[in-house]
C-alpha cells in the first residue's frame, strides 16, 4: 500500500525523472514508427509481388521451354491437383522494345512474356494493374476505342491525373497515322530528306542496323502482321522507304497487341507521369527465337494497355504479348505435330494451402535438371530478406537507444536513492521491510517505464496515423519532399501497426526501466536504518 | 509495581495536559477493544487495575479484525517462553541484560554500550539521561530493533526479540514499538495525515489497505485531532512548525497502537515552551492511556518529568 503511494508521490514530485521518461518515450515512439513503416513497406511489397507473381512458377531451365503445356499441366494436377486453383502457361523471353518518340527511337530491355489472355488473370492480380476498365475485367489484346484511366485507379484522390491518357485508343492511333502520312508525303517530296530516310519505318530500319543483317533476315520465320520486315539481307543498303512502309493502313488496323509496363512508356517529372508513347502507338520488339543457336527476330506490336503494379522493377521490365503469337514468332510450335512449347506454367493455389509443401511435391515429381519450381517468395527472396534485415538492424539500433535511456534511469535513480536515504531510514524505523523499500524503487522504475512507454505508445501511434500529413508538413518546411514517390515504390508512406510488435516494444521498454531500477533499489534496501536516519 | 501505579493514579487525578472531550470517548480512540494494549499477556492483575481505574467504561463494539490483529500479531511475533517454574512476580515489559554495542571506524572499535541492564515496566514513563556520546540513542535504537546488539539480549514480555529474523523484527517495529525522533523524521512528500497513516499502510497489503482506507483515515484523523492538529491535516511537513511536526510524529507513532513508545530527544529541537507541550502530551498518553514510554534526553529538567530516570555514562547504567 505505502509502496504504491510513495511510488506515485515520487513520480509526481521528482521532475528530474521526467528526463528519463522522455528518453523512454522517444525510444518507444521511434521504434513503433519505424516498425510500422517497415512493416507497411514489407507488407505492401509482398502484396504487390504476390499480386504480380503467381504462387508457384513451374519453369523450364532452357529458353526453348518444354513441349505440350497441356500434358505438363495434367501431370501437375496429378501431383497436387487438390491444392491448385488455376494454371496458365506462359512464355518468357528476354527482349528489346523500341519506342518511337518524335523522331527518335528509344530502346529498352524487357522481359517479354507471352500470356494467355483468358487465364492469366486467374493466377495473379495481373488484370488489376491495367489501365482500361474493360481490360481489368477481361484482358483483350485488341486496342480499345478510348476510355483509358485518366485518374490512377490504384492511387488516392490527391494524386496527379494523367490527362494524356484521355486521348489514348483508336482515335489517337488514327490521328497519329494521319500525321505520319502527311509527314511522309512532305518528306518524299524532298530529295534531301529521302536520302536520309523518313517516316517511322525508316527510322526503325536505322535502329536495327547494329543487328547483323544476315541474322535479321534469317530470323524471318512465319508470316503475320510483321511480314513487312525485310527478308533481303542487304536491305539496309538498298532504297529503304518502299520496303519498310507497313503493308497495311495503320489508321484502320493494328498489329498484335502488347501490354507495356508503364515504366517503359513514361518518365517522372515534378511528381507526375509523362508519357513517351500511348496505347495506340506501335513499337517493335526484338527477341531471340527458339532453337539452337537462337536467332534474332523483330516484329511490330501495337500498345493496347499499360501495366502498372507500382513496383518499378516490374513496371519498367515487363511487356506482355499473346502467347500464341509469341510461340509462332519464336518457332515454338512443332510444325509436324502442332504441339506448342512453353517456358513456364504459373500456378495459383487455393487459399490457405501450403505453398512450400506443394512446391516440394512438384520438385520431387519433375526432373530437377529440366525444371525449376519455385514459389514467388523463393524468387523474390533476396529482396524480402533485405527488407527484413533492414528492419532487424534498425530495431537493434533503436533498442540500444532505449538501453541508453535505461542507463539514464539508473543514474537518476541512484541520485534519488541518495536523496531519499533519510526517508528510507524512516520507513524502516516504521517497520517497512527491506523488500518493501526495494519494491518502492522497482515500482518507481516500472511506473516510469509505464508512463514513458505509454506516452511513447500514444505518440508513436499518432505519428503513424498521421505519417503522410507529417511528411507533407516536413517537406513543406524543409523545402524538399521527405517521401518522394519518384524514388520509392509508393505514393504514400505505407504503415501497418502490428499489435504484437507494439506489445513487445512496450514490454521491452518497461523491462529495461525496471532493470535499471534494480541496482538503486538494492542499494536502498541494504541501507542500515540507523545510518540512514543519521544521514543529513 | 505498586508505587508506579500509585504515581500513575496521581497523574490521572491531576489535570491532564490534553483535555479530552468526554473521558471515555477519547479513550476509545486509542483503545477501542476494551483490552489494554500490551497488557494482554502480562497478567490478570493489570486487567483488574484497568477496570478499577475506569469502572465507567462503556461496553465497546469489537474492533475490526485488521485493527485487532495488531495485538494478536505482537503476541505471535514474540512467542512467550514459559519458564519452568513460573514465579509469581510480574515480568518486566522490556528487559535488557548485558547489552553491548561497538561501532567500527576504520580498524578501531569504539565501544558505545558496555553491558546495559535495564528493566522497563508496563505503563512506566522512563527517562534515560546521559551526556552526548554516552550511548543513550544507541540503546534506544537497540530497543526499537533498528540495530542488533553485539552482546546481551533484549526481552519483550519475557521472550527474546533481539535475535529474531528480519521479517519478525520489521513486524515488531511496526506493531509493538512507536518511535519519535528529535528531527521528527516525517516523509516530506506526504501530508500530515498520510504520514500518520504510514505505519498502518506498511502493516496492510495493498488490497486490504485499499478496502480499509476510510477506517485508517478515520483513525489517523482522530489521532491528529487528539494532538490538536485537525487544521493541519492536509499540510506537508515543511508547512508545519516544529511542535506541529513533532505532534504529527507522535500521532504516527501511535497509529498502530504500540505497546511501547520510544522517544529519542523528542524536545531536543524545539524551544522550551513547545518542548514542554510535547512533554505534556507524552505524560498524558502515559497517564491516561497507560502507554509505556522510554524517552532519551540529555536535559535533566525534562527527565525529571518521568516516573523513573536511568543515567547512562560511558555505556553503563549508573545510579541516578
Amino acid at each position: 500500500m505505502y509502496v504504491l503511494m510513495l511510488c506515485w508521490r515520487y513520480l509526481r514530485t521528482r521532475y528530474i525523472a521526467l528526463a528519463s521518461i522522455i528518453s523512454v518515450m522517444l525510444g518507444v515512439a521511434t521504434m513503433i514508427v519505424v516498425n510500422s513503416v517497415m512493416l507497411g513497406f514489407t507488407r505492401e511489397m509482398e502484396n504487390r509481388l504476390h499480386g504480380i507473381l503467381s504462387d508457384i512458377i513451374f519453369q523450364s531451365r532452357s529458353l526453348e521451354g518444354f513441349p505440350d503445356a497441356e500434358w505438363h499441366m495434367d501431370q501437375i494436377r496429378r501431383v497436387a491437383g487438390e491444392d491448385i486453383e488455376a494454371m496458365t502457361p506462359t512464355v518468357l523471353v528476354p527482349a528489346m522494345v523500341n519506342l518511337q518518340v518524335g523522331e527518335q527511337w528509344i530502346t529498352r530491355p524487357v522481359q517479354l512474356i507471352g500470356i494467355d489472355a483468358a487465364t492469366q488473370g486467374r493466377v495473379s492480380d495481373f488484370g488489376h494493374y491495367l489501365q482500361h476498365p474493360e481490360n481489368r475485367r477481361q484482358l483483350s489484346f485488341e486496342l480499345r476505342d478510348g476510355g483509358y484511366d485518366v485518374r490512377d485507379h490504384q492511387g488516392g484522390p490527391n494524386d496527379p491525373t494523367r490527362p494524356e491518357m484521355a486521348d489514348a485508343g483508336w482515335k489517337y492511333r488514327r490521328r497519329m497515322a494521319q500525321l505520319r502520312k502527311i509527314m511522309r508525303d512532305i518528306e518524299s517530296s524532298s530529295a534531301e530528306v529521302q536520302a536520309v530516310g523518313g517516316g517511322p519505318a525508316a527510322d526503325l530500319a536505322a535502329d536495327s542496323a547494329p543487328v547483323p543483317a544476315a541474322v535479321a533476315g534469317a530470323g524471318e520465320t512465319t508470316g503475320g502482321p510483321a511480314d513487312a520486315v525485310p527478308t533481303n539481307p542487304f536491305a539496309r543498303f538498298g532504297p529503304r522507304e518502299e520496303e519498310y512502309v507497313p503493308a497495311f493502313d495503320p489508321a484502320q488496323s493494328q498489329y498484335t497487341g502488347i501490354v507495356l509496363g508503364i515504366g517503359l512508356a513514361t518518365y517522372r517529372k515534378e511528381g507526375r507521369d509523362r508519357f513517351l508513347v500511348l496505347p495506340g502507338d506501335d513499337v517493335t520488339v526484338t527477341f531471340p527465337t527458339a532453337g539452337s543457336p537462337p536467332r534474332i527476330h523483330r516484329d511490330y506490336f501495337t500498345i493496347v494497355d499499360f501495366y502498372e503494379s507500382k513496383m518499378s522493377e516490374y513496371d519498367s521490365n515487363f511487356a506482355f504479348v499473346p502467347i500464341e503469337t509469341l510461340q509462332r514468332l519464336r518457332g515454338m510450335i512443332d510444325p509436324s505435330t502442332g504441339r506448342s512449347y512453353v517456358n513456364a506454367i504459373s500456378i495459383k493455389l487455393k487459399p490457405g494451402r501450403d505453398m512450400d509443401a506443394v512446391r516440394d511435391r512438384l520438385r520431387a515429381a519433375f526432373a530437377p535438371q529440366y525444371y525449376s519450381i519455385d514459389t514467388w517468395r523463393d524468387n523474390q527472396g533476396a529482396l524480402l530478406a533485405a527488407v527484413h534485415m533492414e528492419t532487424a538492424i534498425l530495431n537493434v539500433l533503436l533498442f540500444l537507444i532505449i538501453c541508453v535511456a535505461g542507463f539514464g534511469i539508473l543514474a537518476i535513480f541512484f541520485m534519488i536513492v541518495v536523496e531519499k536515504t533519510r526517508d528510507i531510514g524512516i520507513l524502516k524505523a516504521l517497520g517497512a521491510s527491506s523488500g518493501g523499500v526495494m519494491s518502492i524503487f522497482l515500482g518507481y522504475g516500472l511506473l516510469l517505464g509505464l508512463v514513458g512507454s505509454g506516452v511513447g505508445l500514444v505518440m508513436g501511434l499518432l505519428f503513424v496515423h498521421y505519417i503522410n500529413e507529417i511528411a507533407d508538413i516536413l517537406g513543406r518546411l524543409t523545402g524538399r519532399p521527405v517521401f518522394d514517390p519518384d524514388i520509392y515504390y509508393f505514393y504514400k508512406i505505407p504503415a501497418i501497426v502490428d499489435p504484437f510488435t507494439v506489445a513487445w516494444i512496450v514490454g521491452g521498454a518497461m523491462a529495461i526501466a525496471v532493470l535499471a531500477g534494480i541496482l538503486p533499489a538494492l542499494r536502498a534496501a541494504r541501507l542500515h536504518p540507523v545510518e540512514a536516519l543519521r544521514y543529513e | 509495581m505498586n508505587d508506579i501505579r500509585a504515581a500513575r493514579r496521581d497523574t490521572d487525578s491531576g489535570s491532564p495536559a490534553i483535555s479530552y472531550p468526554a473521558g471515555s470517548a477519547a479513550r476509545t480512540v486509542l483503545r477501542d477493544d476494551g483490552v489494554p494494549d500490551g497488557m494482554t499477556n502480562i497478567g490478570l492483575e493489570d486487567a483488574t487495575s484497568e477496570s478499577e481505574l475506569h469502572p465507567e467504561r462503556p461496553p465497546t463494539v469489537p474492533p475490526a479484525p485488521h485493527l485487532r490483529r495488531t495485538e494478536r500479531d505482537c503476541v505471535a511475533a514474540a512467542p512467550r517462553e514459559q519458564p519452568e517454574n513460573a514465579l509469581p512476580h510480574v515480568e518486566p515489559q522490556l528487559r535488557t541484560t548485558g547489552l553491548a554495542k561497538a561501532y567500527r571506524k576504520a580498524a578501531v572499535e569504539i565501544p558505545v554500550l558496555r553491558g546495559v541492564d535495564l528493566e522497563v515496566h508496563p505503563g512506566e514513563f522512563l527517562a534515560i539521561v546521559g551526556q552526548s556520546g554516552s550511548g543513550k540513542s544507541t540503546l534506544l535504537h537497540l530497543l526499537g530493533l533498528l540495530d542488533r546488539p553485539d552482546q546481551g539480549s533484549i526481552r519483550l514480555a519475557g521472550s527474546r526479540i533481539d535475535d529474531l529474523p528480519p521479517t519478525k523484527r520489521d513486524h515488531l517495529r511496526n506493531r509493538c514499538f512507536g518511535m519519535v525522533f528529535q528531527f521528527y523524521h516525517l516523509l516530506p512528500e506526504l501530508t500530515a495525515l498520510e504520514n500518520v497513516m504510514m505505519p498502518a499502510m506498511i502493516a496492510t497489503n495493498p488490497w486490504t489497505g485499499f478496502r480499509e482506507r476510510s477506517r485508517l483515515r478515520r483513525r489517523a484523523m482522530e489521532l491528529l485531532e487528539l494532538m490538536g492538529l485537525s487544521h493541519r491535516v492536509r499540510h506537508r511537513p515543511r508547512e508545519l512548525s516544529g511542535g506541529e511536526m513533532q505532534r504529527t510524529a507522535i500521532a504516527r507513532a501511535l497509529m498502530n497502537r504500540p505497546q511501547i513508545l520510544l522517544a529519542d530527544e523528542p524536545t531536543g529541537n524545539l524551544d522550551q515552551a513547545t518542548g514542554r507541550e510535547i512533554l505534556k502530551t507524552l505524560r498524558t498518553l502515559n497517564g491516561i492511556e497507560n502507554l509505556t514510554i522510554v524517552m532519551v534526553t540529555h536535559d535533566p529538567t525534562i527527565a525529571a518529568q518521568a516516573d523513573r530516570v536511568v543515567r547512562l555514562r560511558e555505556g553503563r547504567v549508573v545510579p541516578a
